[in-house]
């Protein structure tokens, strides 16, 4: 199973340069604080949205007996 | 007294320069005339696909025994009263040899055959080079593509991957050239519909990949007829889906089984990130699909695909997804599709869904209006399936829900600022590897990367799914997950931090004692505490 050559370069780009590849993106973390983490995390309606994507992920590998005995021609 | 009259002697060999005509001759015999071939949507596609490979003439075997058409002529046609032949042709073809003379000739071949006794290493990698593969031409009506082993078209400065392809050795009068393609076939109605010809292009990947079986089509069909069900064996007029697993674990392999649309209609599985984590593993994956038109479901195999350096789509599920992966960089998708032919080119589309909420994956032949002499096909997908070896237990939905869960931590622990939503979004790419290819990889990176180093010297599960956090085009952090774990565990190996500003911002952040108590809440303790000892 091998990834293609260009994939494995980009995955890697960022340690060929001595810049952080975050701050290269333009990302800026420095001004982030836990509090500030805090107060923007709703864990109860987080969790909702979680448990209804993962619900659904769940739901797409899921096979009816309807399914199995559909004619594939 | 009259004499019998004998049989016209056929030379074992021909050499023709290519063009269509010469080629539906090629593929005629006494029960499909020129006539009929040129009319095959088939052989046409074949046609287009080798001149999109520069195809310059062909040599034609005259008198080859196909393993896969012998078992179809034993099982079936063998018994027909009307009397089918036994043995093929074979038509290998040539591109331009970018030094070496073309060979265009019957006398250009002989010399070919003569030079191999001593072969110049030179001018034999050039024929090498110039060798697109050949196509089996059954003695068929109408179903006169047999087994069809060509290249694909070139990667296009590495916008198209193929990774789903093997290596194959054809030998011509002893001389031995190699293709890296994935087979073909068209169906024959009588011995394989559809699913039967994309179980077995899609089972010669696996059987490379996890040493399983490779069923010929007759076999393939005479497996399915193990699970009881209504209609005919043979002449074959397709597959349940419930014959199709039976045939994939009769081979030995497992599979994970995408059902891409809810009962709505509406698409529920990231089916574009779906296949770009099976192919770039190298496996193809087959597509349940109903033509437009049509009310009856289709077979076919992706075995690649074609991308542009930015995302494609804005979205590959109705609902909105908190993560956003590489796959929604697909532009294009090939597939052997044995309605059409190999490697045939399809577009990525969502269209609006039956009940106008969400979308539907189309995949659409031609852009825009197809030429005159072509018609518009478009294929609305409905399921995805891909065979694997039993040990991978860890599917790609659920290796996905673990990224969902990671893309949610990321993002709660830098305010969103590493987020898909934010200003500048993060992509995810998560693909299938082995232990072997990804150490094999890390050495050669190891002095670049420091924590490569360790992993290195880890026993890692034989499966592993690897997924990258991207900030624009250069990797942030990147995660190994093991697909030979049971589900409930949280499958997270190891991960390579590769931005330090990162993995200092989430150990600040994970220092908060209320902070992790309410992100528990949200993922759960396990990758908390695994996230915990990665920093």
């Amino acid at each position: 199973m091998r990834q293609s050559q260009k994939e494995d370069e980009s995955a890697l780009k960022t340690n060929e340069t001595t810049i952080d590849p975050l701050i290269a993106a333009g990302i800026d973390l420095s001004d982030v604080t836990p509090s500030q983490c805090l107060s923007l995390l709703d864990a109860d309606e987080s969790r909702k949205e979680l448990d209804q994507e993962l619900r659904l992920l769940q739901q797409g590998s899921s096979v009816t007996a309807e399914m199995l005995m559909s004619v594939i021609r | 007294m009259t004499s019998v009259p004998k049989p016209p002697v056929v030379p074992p060999f021909e050499v023709h320069e290519y063009s269509r005509e010469r080629l539906f001759k090629a593929f005629s015999h006494r029960l499909c005339s020129e006539a009929s071939v040129s009319e095959s949507k088939r052989v046409k596609y074949l046609c287009r696909h080798l001149e999109g490979l520069f195809v310059h003439s062909f040599v034609v075997e005259n008198a080859y025994t196909d393993s896969e058409y012998l078992d179809d002529y034993g099982m079936f046609y063998s018994a027909c009263n009307r009397g089918y032949d036994r043995i093929c042709r074979r038509i290998h073809f040539f591109r331009k040899p970018a030094h070496a003379p073309p060979i265009l000739l019957d006398e250009d071949f002989e010399r070919l055959l003569e030079d191999a006794s001593e072969p110049i290493p030179e001018l034999f990698s050039d024929y090498q080079d110039a060798y697109l593969g050949f196509s089996v031409a059954r003695p068929l009506p109408e179903a006169v593509v047999g087994r069809t082993i060509v290249r694909p078209w070139d990667d296009d400065g590495g916008r198209r991957n193929y990774s789903a392809l093997g290596k194959h050795s054809s030998h011509l009068f002893g001389i031995t050239f190699e293709t890296v393609a994935l087979p073909f076939q068209e169906q024959d109605s009588a011995t394989a519909a559809c699913a039967t010809v994309a179980l077995w292009i899609a089972l010669e990947q696996a059987s490379r990949r996890f040493r399983s079986t490779w069923p010929r089509p007759a076999r393939i069909t005479e497996i399915a007829a193990n699970v009881s069900e209504t209609g005919r064996i043979m002449p074959n007029g397709g597959l349940t889906l419930s014959q199709v697993v039976t045939v994939i674990r009769s081979a030995g392999l497992e599979l994970e089984f995408g059902n891409l649309l809810n009962l709505h209609g509406n698409l529920i599985t990231p089916w574009l990130s779906f296949l770009r984590g099976y192919l770039l593993g190298g496996l193809p994956v087959i597509l349940i699909v109903r033509s437009q038109g049509s009310e009856d479901l289709h077979a076919v195999v992706a075995c690649g695909f074609g991308m542009h350096g930015e995302s494609k789509h804005t979205k590959e599920c109705s609902e909105q997804q908190s993560i956003r992966s590489k796959g929604l960089w697909l532009e294009e998708l090939y597939i052997h599709d044995d309605q059409r032919g190999p490697y045939c080119h399809y577009f990525v589309e969502h269209a609006p869904s039956e009940d106008m909420v969400g979308i539907q994956p189309v995949l659409r032949e031609w852009k825009e209006h197809p030429p005159e002499e072509e018609e518009q096909r478009v294929l609305y997908v409905k399921y995805a399936l891909v065979p694997l070896d039993d040990k991978i237990r860890v599917s790609y939905t659920a290796a996905y829900g673990v990224l969902v869960k990671l893309g949610r931590m990321l993002s709660s622990l830098t305010a969103h600022k590493i987020a898909s939503g934010a200003a500048v979004g993060v992509t995810w790419d998560c693909w299938i590897t082995t232990t072997s290819d990804v150490k094999a990889e890390l050495l050669k990176r190891q002095d670049a990367v420091p924590r490569y180093k360790e992993l290195l010297l880890r026993n890692l599960p034989k499966y592993m799914w690897r997924a990258v956090c991207f900030a624009k085009d250069c990797a942030i952090w990147e995660v190994f997950l093991d697909a030979t774990d049971t589900p409930r565990s949280p499958v997270v190996i190891r991960s390579v931090w590769h931005s330090d500003a990162l993995r200092q911002k989430v150990e600040e952040s994970l220092q908060d004692e209320e902070l992790s108590a309410s992100l528990r809440k949200v993922v759960g303790s396990a990758l908390i505490e695994w996230m915990q000892s990665e920093i």
